[in-house]
């Protein structure tokens, strides 16, 4: 086929581009938490305490890490779906939720006694955290992988890993409703281990499925 | 960015809203472009230009699906430049370890040159390609890329409703755009 030809027959076929990508995915990520949301409240209820919880340093700081990886994550994911670099300001973002969490249990280092450090660490129940978050992320997963199928990512797998970072956040961000282990130590751990693990199942989901 | 590209970044939204006639322009006025794109990362993988042509045509293939990509708030060349580059690097990765030789290194090995073999894969493969589709979309397809056809003439020739024939258009093109991925691993 001669060039001229294909793309006469291209232009035949235009009929406008519509889909909006971006919108795409924000619709992908706030059904996500919608889900994910509905699943913990349902299955495991919310915690009990929130009245009072919410005024407290260490589920705030909980609370806005998880909603800081889900932000810079995402305006990351929006440009690693282009062909073109993500730029590095985009890039550098995605410190701020980590930064929070180190600062955090810095702090807490600092302020408590050895003796209780250990406690922090483990919380109550370290295995559901790992457990729950990966699996509160998978309806993210697959509303925000099928949405960047129409994407053409410059690199696939490292776009995959930034959607499994977001879906763990929203995964994270759902099981806070009902966790009740706030220590900066256990959510720097545990959190983050779960959500380090979605990014990597992400990352070969990326490379096997977001090729174009 | 210089006058010529702000006037491609302006066809490129009428074409999004629809114009195929600022989008044909638009198509041909980067074909020097997206050939000089491509000729140049197979340079710098020290490959021939056997496949310039094939994968040029797939690099537009590929710009037709991912046009709703582009930001207009962004430049459009550096744009094309990016899915283009990457478009020839993934398809000479796929092509893997298979290295090219130049053919005198062979000359005691091989017989007297056949009469022309190169030219019959390059020239063929998105055409072959199309003869590989099913129903009316190869129809369509046949008509409009093989024939010359306009989409309204093919509608009339198959007896096809016009908008009937670009749906069947539209999913041959991402068959096409499909089979020549796969076809490439």
């Amino acid at each position: 086929m001669r060039l001229e030809d294909l793309l006469r027959t291209l232009a035949e076929d235009e009929r406008g581009a519509s889909y909006n990508l971006k919108r795409q995915l924000a619709l992908a990520v706030a059904s996500g938490l919608l889900a994910a949301s509905f699943l913990v409240l349902t299955l495991a209820g919310s915690r009990p305490d929130w009245g009072s919880a919410i005024f407290a340093h260490d589920v705030l700081t909980k609370v806005g890490a998880a909603f800081l990886l889900v932000g810079s994550s995402f305006l990351a994911l929006r440009e690693a779906v282009q062909p073109t670099p993500i730029s590095r300001q985009m890039l550098a973002l995605l410190w701020a939720a980590p930064l929070l969490l180190l600062i955090a249990a810095a702090a807490e280092l600092l302020t408590s006694p050895p003796n209780v450090w250990l406690s922090a660490l483990m919380g109550t129940h370290p295995e559901l955290c790992v457990v729950m978050v990966p699996l509160l992320s998978m309806p993210s997963m697959v509303a925000v992988f099928y949405v960047m199928r129409n994407g053409a990512a410059r690199s696939p797998a490292r776009a995959g890993a930034l959607a499994g970072l977001l879906c763990g956040a929203l995964g994270a961000s759902a099981y806070m409703l009902r966790c009740t282990d706030d220590a900066p130590l256990f959510v720097i751990t545990w959190y983050a281990t779960a959500v380090i693990i979605v990014s990597g199942l992400g990352a070969v989901l990326g490379h096997r499925l977001l090729r174009w | 960015m210089n006058e010529q590209e702000a006037k491609w970044a302006l066809w490129m939204v009428a074409a999004n809203a629809g114009d195929r006639d600022a989008y044909h322009r638009l198509l041909v006025a980067l074909a020097p472009l997206v050939t000089a794109i491509v000729r140049h990362c197979l340079l710098s993988h020290a490959q021939d230009d056997t496949e310039l042509d094939d994968i040029v045509q797939d690099c537009f293939l590929t710009l037709h699906l991912k046009r709703h990509l582009w930001d207009p708030t962004r430049p459009l060349v550096p744009w094309v430049r990016a899915l283009a580059t990457n478009k020839c690097v993934d398809t000479l990765r796929r092509k893997g370890a298979t290295k090219t030789f130049p053919i005198e290194d062979f000359g005691n090995v091989l017989s007297a040159p056949d009469a022309q073999p190169a030219s019959t894969h390059s020239q063929s493969d998105l055409q072959a390609l199309v003869l590989r589709l099913k129903g009316r979309s190869r129809d369509v397809l046949t008509a409009v890329a093989l024939q010359g056809m306009s989409i309204k003439a093919a509608a009339t020739t198959l007896g096809l409703s016009e908008g009937n024939a670009r749906v069947a258009l539209h999913r041959g093109i991402k068959v096409l755009a499909e089979i020549s991925r796969r076809s490439r691993t």
